[in-house]
């Protein structure tokens, strides 16, 4: 594949991946994952694309866009660490460690486009004005296209001309570099779990992540059965938790009331 | 669910489902920060203004009312459409007597309530358990990582989605209280902190690596490497230890892409120094 062909394929993954998911209902296609299955796909290696984006998956499960804040973006940090194992010929551990720098400086860059958004106010103002539906999803379109596809031309030019850089590069790297760099890969992962603790953990709480790690460390059981067991344990204390809240609402308001109509949707 | 349908008529389900449909597109067209995701909202609630509101002065009027800052999980969002849609109903039938203002005050109210039931639902649970069983086929390279992923995240996605649709048109803004009120929420958003817990136990597990290479010089023998004494103590404790302590920093109030290069600073000078 020639070098021009390599950073059409990353940015067609970019575009499809990054618009696609905000076309779609946030359907996670965005997710590395997703992304480094779809870049190593398009690149003709697939088993790199899924081993890559699983790895930066995990890295990455405390960036999610939630009310409109993104801490890094790991779209440009998946296609791009994909690309270049692909066809720099880096190893894993470097392509995600490559991987950090990149979505870092990509989430700043997101800033120019959040300002960008704003030329589209007038014409928002005028279809609405003028009661224009179609108007509407028109403009919202365009918006779209021009948002997505100005940012795909950022992850080409890097791709097409980053490429021999990053291969001459890290050929000239020493073995004690490389090992340092893949001892830092495998550790990164600990910061998206610890994000993801940020938002889950309550002092009572705390307990179950020891036992989901007890369970995954010493019987090697795989995620779907550690699921099963999770959610078997959480639907049986929130049932309990349901009983005693009942219990004290019954106590405060004395007699039990007769239910309306959406109490009786809820007990159902 | 099936009463959820009962009182809904034919001509109201065909609407409905455009606006499940359009629904998908919500963040496609954010603007600024005056329309954050207006234009989304108001696009997908059109079936319902276009049906309610033939006269083009009513229309952009109600146009214009819905382009103020909108943001809920997109996944739960729907509940506040059809709602939306309903009250879009009461203030066509009863014009001039009816405050439409209260629409977009309630449909602004729910933003906060209805994103904390989406995030804890789609962000605490479904992802964790998606992300979990995902990334351990994709650890392999299989191609059932990704589409478990999806497969595991979207179903329950487009079904609350769906019916979040209908149940806000038909039961209208007291639901969400009174699910609050139940207590409903508070239980769920801890069901929600287990399940999620348990999976980043595992994902803890499997994808934080970190183990040491130093060994004890021993004369007149083999080195003794220092590692086996850790994993007799516990299994993985080092990768369990920095995880905790990413978590301290975090409380602290250290950002989150500081922290990325501050651990992977340390992990390649662990690396090149040969300690781990």
């Amino acid at each position: 594949m020639s070098n021009l062909m390599i950073a059409c394929m990353a940015t067609l993954a970019y575009f499809i991946c990054y618009g696609g998911n905000w076309l779609f209902g946030q359907c996670m296609i965005e997710r590395p994952i997703v992304v480094g299955t779809i870049t190593g796909l398009f690149l003709g290696d697939l088993t790199t694309g899924i081993i890559i984006g699983g790895a930066l998956e995990a890295i990455y499960m405390g960036a999610v866009n939630i009310g409109g804040a993104t801490s890094a973006e790991p779209v440009s940090a998946t296609v791009m660490s994909v690309t270049f194992a692909i066809t720099a010929g880096l190893s894993m551990e470097e392509a995600i460690t490559l991987a950090v720098p990149v979505g870092l400086i990509f989430n700043s860059l997101s800033m120019v486009w959040i300002m960008l958004t704003n030329i589209f106010q007038p014409a928002y103002q005028k279809v609405c004005d003028n009661g224009d539906g179609k108007g509407l999803t028109r403009v919202i379109l365009t918006s779209w296209f021009t948002i997505y596809f100005t940012r795909a031309i950022i992850i080409f030019c890097c791709v097409y001309l980053g490429s021999e850089a990053v291969q001459a590069f890290m050929s000239q790297l020493p073995d004690s570099v490389i090992h340092g760099l893949a001892v830092a890969a495998g550790m990164l992962g600990a910061v998206g779990m610890a994000v993801l603790m940020k938002m889950l953990v309550s002092t009572e709480n705390i307990g179950w992540l020891f036992v989901g790690f007890v369970l995954a460390k010493y019987l090697s059981l795989p995620a779907i059965v550690i699921a099963i067991i999770a959610v078997v344990i959480a639907i049986t204390i929130g049932l309990t938790d349901k009983k005693i809240h009942d219990l004290k609402q019954m106590m405060t308001e004395g007699t039990p009331m007769a239910l309306t109509e959406e109490e009786e949707f809820f007990n159902e | 669910m099936s009463k959820l349908f009962n009182n809904i008529s034919d001509a109201d389900k065909k609407m409905l489902t455009k606006i499940y449909w359009r629904s998908f597109a919500v963040f496609a067209g954010p603007c600024g920060a005056a329309y954050r995701q207006a234009p989304g909202f108001t696009m997908s609630i059109m079936p319902a203004l276009e049906r309610y509101y033939p006269e083009q002065e009513k229309r952009a009027e109600a146009m214009q009312r819905h382009m103020t800052p909108y943001n809920i999980t997109q996944n739960v969002g729907t509940f506040a459409m059809g709602l939306a849609a309903s009250m879009e109903h009461e203030n066509a039938v009863h014009y001039g007597d009816y405050d439409p203002s209260s629409i977009v005050s309630i449909k602004t109210a729910l933003m906060g309530p209805l994103s904390g039931i989406g995030d804890s639902i789609y962000w605490g649970i479904v992802r964790c358990i998606a992300a979990g069983v995902g990334i351990g086929f994709a650890a392999s390279g299989s191609i059932l990582g990704p589409i478990l992923f999806l497969v595991i995240y979207n179903l329950p996605g487009m079904l609350g989605r769906y019916y979040l649709t209908f149940l806000g048109f038909s039961m209208g803004e007291n639901f969400i209280t009174k699910a609050y009120e139940s207590g409903m929420i508070t239980i769920l958003t801890k069901c929600a902190g287990i399940i999620g817990l348990m999976m980043v136990g595992f994902m803890i597990s499997s994808n934080v690596s970190l183990s040491l290479a130093l060994t004890m010089p021993v004369s007149g023998a083999e080195p003794i490497a220092v590692q086996p004494y850790l994993d007799s103590l516990l299994m993985g404790v080092l990768p369990l230890s920095l995880t905790m302590l990413c978590y301290w920093a975090l409380k602290k109030k250290m950002n989150q892409n500081t922290l990325l290069f501050v651990v992977l600073g340390i992990g390649f000078v662990l690396g090149l120094l040969g300690i781990c």
